[in-house]
């Protein structure tokens, strides 16, 4: 940003364009993707909630926050990595280093900084397994995934989506200090999820991943077979859903809205499959399904993993069953 | 001779490598809004970054205080006299 500016101020007045003039404690925030930070923050709170030990509230809260800068530090150097592809895609020009308004050297440091704090940060608070964990998936988002990934393989979501599903698995192991099967089964959900949720946004957004050359499904398959895709992983996802009941850490609420919202995604991913279009593939509709897909996908997560932390909370709601 | 001429050009050139705070000429060339705008965004991250401080000293006295009131009665570890066990 410094030099960058600075060549630009040596232009004379007026050459100063108003996105070089410096970044907004916002653009620092952007950087860090809060949308996603979020739902990785979500999922961790419920792996740590459903943990059959309980943790000292400061020092979960704290061991959550770490998961989210953890997050966030992925982010940010994933904003640095892709700055060149991000700037030809309409959904990601805006961002803070291709706009210019955070130069890509502080990026990369920032997310940097951040990592290493957070790992420092859960390790303190909870135990370093769990920050051993958090440093992997950093190390797998940023590196297996945006570096490795992401322009070479199709596959780059499927493969790339498990960076993603670690935090219920970190969540447990701050508050247990191992990994059991629940966690990973949470894990699995998660990755499982990944697919259907990004082929979804990908079949509205593959001229921009074309633009870019990002091997996305739709890009190198075409549109017919990333719709097929999509069925397919909404299937394995509905069904590894159930799988908490199988194994027993779930109980008749959580039954019920695994049903009722996989029976919801699956209608979303049917309409998606028969949406009206031509031989290639291409939707004649907007792509309407396929956004209200992504928009569901959304919501699915959230309302699954509440499910399972309200049962847990209800203790399965036991006192319900014959 | 032409040595001489090259060392008066250098001396009128701004040498751009070195960076001298006082030598900035920054404010010179940009229009009345820009300083404006630009001294707004410099208060916005100063404030941030201060915020950003305060908290990180109220996060450490809390994982501090946590840390100590988690380790449970010192009497019943395994090793008296050891570092808290961890979990």
């Amino acid at each position: 940003m410094r030099t960058e500016t600075m060549a630009t101020m040596h232009g004379g007045a007026g050459a100063l364009t108003p996105d070089l003039a410096g970044s907004e404690p916002r653009d620092w925030l952007i950087l860090l993707k809060p949308r996603v930070v979020l739902l990785v923050a979500y999922t961790g709170v419920v792996g740590l909630v459903i943990a059959p030990e309980p943790m000292h509230p400061v020092l979960g809260a704290i061991a959550l926050l770490a998961i989210a800068l953890g997050a966030g530090a992925s982010g940010a150097l994933n904003m640095w990595y892709d700055r060149d592809i991000d700037a030809v895609m309409r959904r990601t020009a805006g961002r803070p280093v291709p706009a210019g308004r955070i130069a890509p050297a502080d990026a990369a440091a920032f997310g940097l900084a951040l990592a290493v704090f957070s790992v420092v940060l859960i390790g303190l608070a909870a135990n370093w397994l769990a920050a051993a964990i958090l440093a992997f998936s950093i190390f797998f988002y940023v590196v297996v995934y945006t570096m490795g990934l992401k322009r070479r393989t199709a596959q780059n979501i499927v493969i790339g989506g498990a960076a993603g599903a670690f935090p219920p698995v970190i969540g447990w192991a701050a508050a247990t200090g191992s990994v059991d099967l629940a966690p990973l089964v949470l894990f699995l959900i998660v990755f499982l999820w990944t697919p259907p949720h990004f082929w979804s946004l990908a079949l509205f957004a593959h001229a921009d991943y074309a633009r870019a050359g990002v091997p996305m499904l739709p890009v190198v398959a075409g549109a017919r077979a990333t719709r097929r895709h999509i069925v397919l992983y909404t299937v394995l996802l509905v069904l590894s859903s159930l799988a908490p009941v199988g194994f027993g850490f779930a109980g008749l609420l959580y039954s019920v809205a695994a049903v009722v919202l996989g029976a919801i995604f699956l209608r979303h991913a049917w309409a998606v499959l028969h949406d009206a279009q031509d031989e290639t593939g291409r939707s004649l509709s907007g792509d309407g399904p396929a956004r209200a897909a992504f928009r569901f996908s959304i919501t699915y997560l959230f309302a699954l993993f509440g499910a399972l932390a309200l049962d847990h909370a209800l203790g399965g709601m036991a006192w319900l069953m014959p | 001779m032409a040595h001489a001429v090259s060392e008066r050009q250098n001396q009128a050139m701004p040498q751009v490598g070195e960076h001298d705070p006082q030598a900035v000429e920054i404010v010179a060339h940009l229009t009345r809004g820009q300083s404006e705008d630009l001294a707004r965004k410099r208060r916005m991250r100063n404030r941030a970054l201060g915020l950003v401080l305060v908290g990180l000293v109220a996060l450490f006295f809390a994982l501090s205080v946590s840390r100590l009131a988690d380790v449970g009665d010192p009497q019943k570890w395994s090793r008296p006299g050891a570092i808290a066990p961890s979990r």
